[in-house]
């Protein structure tokens, strides 16, 4: 994945139940998948070696199931930068059909809940990524502490 | 049953993950920023834990298998912190990670999901 671009900051003022980001198209790369096998040690062969990941049903190497979250942070923050400070709470998983890379996948978002008080600024976000011919990744439900928007 | 899963967290694993996922929130990147935080120093992303979770649950399956799995209730109780490892374990529908001084960090329930919701989508 590229350096972050200088993007216009995600405020939670910009927020409201409803709201959706995406469709947006993104592949994982070869590239991507190495560095996640260097960062985790997590190296099972289906992910880079393609002979393998043939022997067990796969058109290609398939993609972490470890990225998920990172796929579904990037569904809302694709066009977007998180201001300072902001940290996940809680998530909700479902894992699905597995997707190949160098498959032009789908991510999406949708904002389902908000909940602001003196103390906390939770958001609840509904993401999803879907593989090039449309099966369900991942399903991940976000349970984020927003930033406070400066002033 | 899967066997525990060990991860010893660095600052540099978690600036190379920052650079993976483009998370470059100064709370994991930035220690003199962090340090000024109320958490006191940098902590992991939450994504890169739930990497582990995944890899854990995979662990000796090919990766496919996951397809129908689901985590619900995953909770962070406690930041993950370079220079700490971190044990991931579990049974009988639960997982949990644990800092070596025996802290749980985060919790969550293992359940097979909805067939059904996973093909309809």
């Amino acid at each position: 994945m590229s350096v972050t671009k200088a993007l216009p900051p995600l405020r939670l003022a910009d927020l409201f139940v409803g709201r959706r980001f995406g469709p947006d198209p993104f592949i994982v790369t070869p590239s991507i998948v190495e560095l996640y096998m260097a960062i985790t040690g997590d190296r099972h062969p289906a992910y880079h070696d393609r002979k393998e990941a043939r022997r067990l049903g796969h058109a290609a190497p398939v993609v972490p199931f470890g990225l998920v979250a990172v796929l579904a942070r990037r569904a809302y923050l694709g066009s977007y930068r998180m201001l300072p400070g902001g940290v996940m709470a809680g998530q909700d998983i479902t894992f699905g059909t597995p997707g190949v890379v160098g498959d032009t996948l789908s991510l999406s978002a949708e904002i389902t809940r908000i909940d602001v008080t003196e103390i906390r600024r939770a958001v609840e976000l509904r993401c999803e990524t879907r593989t090039g011919d449309g099966q369900l990744l991942a399903r991940v439900t976000i349970d984020a502490r927003w930033p406070e928007d400066p002033e | 049953m899967r066997p525990d899963l060990v991860k010893q967290v660095s600052q540099a694993m978690m600036e190379r993950w920052g650079e993976l996922s483009e998370d470059t929130n100064p709370l994991h990147v930035d220690p003199d920023y962090a340090q000024g935080s109320r958490y006191g120093g940098t902590i992991a992303h939450g994504h890169m834990v739930v990497a582990w979770l995944t890899e854990w649950l995979r662990a000796g399956r090919e990766p496919g298998m996951l397809r129908g799995l689901r985590l619900r209730r995953l909770r962070f109780l406690q930041p993950v912190r370079p220079g700490t490892s971190y044990r991931v374990r579990g049974g009988d529908g639960r997982v949990e990670i644990v800092r070596e001084d025996g802290q749980v960090v985060l919790t969550a329930l293992v359940s097979e999901g909805d067939q059904e919701e996973v093909s309809n989508g």
